[in-house]
């Protein structure tokens, strides 16, 4: 089954795990990630993110089709992976923080209306 | 280029603040926290969201502000106007709105039926003929001044505020006339209830000289950079009982990969002024109209505080929550709305960096509380760039000492 547009489907394997519709759950998978396996899905798409980018420039903010919205899931957990590699070579911002999960997130995933996500 | 040019300054004398020690009671004296209670928070304009929070009518939002020992009601009536209530049924007292947020014609009290418009007006009381001698219209909603600045909403627990919002927000009104408040919208919040005194994280969010160092990873040079490494402000300014300050950007703040695409794709946090106009923009931002502008930051007393970018801006709400040592924040985020999905993923790293940020400042303020308290520790020394901490202060202190004038 082909789950992202035809020119990505190298990354289709990323899908089920990385392929998440919220920050909560974007921020969940990290933080209770395994740093190298996360590298894993990392290194595989930063190469392709200009790509995905310039894909993703020609359509709908809210894109109708599945593969599309896989593509822009995946896009977003990339950020939020990023950080690990790019900026603190840790899998968390601090070890000290105030517990995350203190905090609940409020949703805007994409759409103007306030959504309580707990 | 150097990006500021205001060494030599002196802002606290400037601000005409003293130079010595804060004593530490300011973050642990319950006395002092009650009378904040009484002598601001149950006199000041509060802000309790924007407009956007209920775009349509019909649409609420309930705020429970245990510390005024009340739930506030907000309100799009059908005309399309912001009211403010108690949130209290006028049979018996019981809450009108348990929902925190919702849209509906009428607001149905849950124990009796008793029903109420979004004008607060009581519109049908169930088996009215056995009441007695019931005057309907003394029994509306109870109504709590509201008013409006650019789209964010105020309350004031005073019936008859002494002053209008506009003349309680005073110099900050005309500064930041004309900023596209209205035009970005929602993207992203977060709150959560943080084991401190409110002050203490107020005064984490208004001066820039921690973020060289608590903020050295996640932000990376991206303030003041190499030329200006402890990130001295472009401005700094005495707004009353308000503040601001103007931080710097870096010269050339390393870029990683993701940093590099986000910029390409929309404005992000680390977008940078350099090159733009700036004679069209209020003149409260970047008032020093710099070449290195990153953000300014407004800070409305008594607990609201407003970050202004290039292309978005932030806020948040830091609420005492009954205790000295409990508070709680809610921190909310707009930009301009995306038109492509591209755009969709640059804003998720504006929001990725921001929450990011702002899980390195929460690292410090329980830490600072519990040490605050052992007894060890007595004084806060403040440097110059913390003028705005120790101006933060000094108007408590005139409110608490019933000499704010």
């Amino acid at each position: 089954m082909n789950n992202l547009p035809n020119k990505f489907e190298g990354l289709s394997k990323f899908v089920a795990e990385w392929a998440l519709d919220t920050e909560q759950a974007r921020f969940d998978k990290r933080t209770s990630g395994k740093v190298e396996e996360i590298k894993f899905f990392y290194d595989a798409i930063i190469q392709q993110m200009p790509d995905i980018m310039a894909y993703l420039k020609d359509k709908e903010v809210e894109p109708s089709e599945q593969e599309d919205k896989n593509l822009l899931n995946m896009a977003m957990s990339c950020v939020e992976v990023s950080r690990i590699f790019e900026v603190w070579n840790q899998l968390d911002v601090r070890s000290d923080y105030l517990d995350p999960k203190r905090m609940t997130c409020l949703g805007y995933e994409g759409a103007k209306k306030l959504d309580r996500v707990k | 280029m150097a990006n500021v040019n205001t060494e030599g300054r002196n802002w606290t004398k400037e601000f005409g603040l003293g130079t010595e020690p804060l004593n530490i009671d300011i973050y642990t004296s319950e006395e002092q926290y009650e009378k904040e209670i009484d002598m601001i928070f149950r006199h000041c304009w509060l802000n309790v969201g924007r407009e956007d929070d209920m775009p349509n009518k019909g649409d609420y939002v309930v705020h429970d502000i245990p510390i005024l020992n009340t739930s506030i009601l907000l309100t799009r009536d059908a005309d399309g106007e912001i009211n403010a209530f108690h949130n209290m049924c006028s049979h018996r007292g019981n809450k009108v709105c348990q929902e925190n947020v919702g849209n509906s014609k009428f607001h149905l009290c849950e124990f009796h039926g008793w029903a109420f418009d979004g004008k607060g007006m009581l519109r049908d009381i169930p088996d009215e003929k056995n009441f007695f001698n019931l005057d309907k219209s003394k029994l509306n909603l109870k109504t709590v001044s509201v008013d409006l600045w650019e789209g964010f909403i105020f309350i004031n627990m005073e019936e008859n505020p002494k002053e209008t919002l506009e003349e309680y927000l005073g110099e900050v009104v005309p500064l930041l006339k004309g900023y596209p408040f209205d035009r970005y919208t929602p993207i992203f919040g977060y709150e959560g209830e943080v084991n401190c005194n409110w002050k203490i994280s107020v005064d984490s969010q208004q001066e820039a000289y921690h973020a060289a160092y608590l903020h050295r990873r996640t932000l990376n040079g991206a303030l003041g950079g190499k030329e200006n490494p402890y990130i001295h402000c472009l401005d700094y300014k005495n707004l009353g009982r308000h503040r601001m300050l103007s931080m710097p950007a870096g010269d050339e703040p390393p870029r990683k990969p993701i940093d590099t695409l986000a910029a390409e794709n929309t404005v992000s946090i680390r977008s940078y002024s350099e090159g733009q106009d700036f004679s069209e923009w209020p003149t409260g931002v970047n008032p020093s109209r710099s070449d290195n502008w990153a953000a300014d930051i407004y800070v409305i007393f008594p607990n609201f505080w407003i970050a202004l970018f290039n292309g978005m801006y932030q806020t948040h709400n830091f609420w005492p929550m009954g205790q000295v040592d409990k508070m709680y924040q809610r921190i909310t985020m707009r930009a301009t709305e995306p038109e492509k999905p591209s755009q969709l993923w640059a804003r998720q790293y504006s929001r990725c960096m921001s929450r990011d940020v702002w899980l390195e400042d929460f690292s410090t303020l329980e830490a600072t509380a519990e040490v605050a308290k052992s007894g060890a520790f007595t004084e806060v020394n403040l440097q110059d760039q913390e003028v705005l901490c120790r101006h933060f202060h000094q108007v408590v202190s005139d409110y608490i000492n019933g000499e704010y004038k």
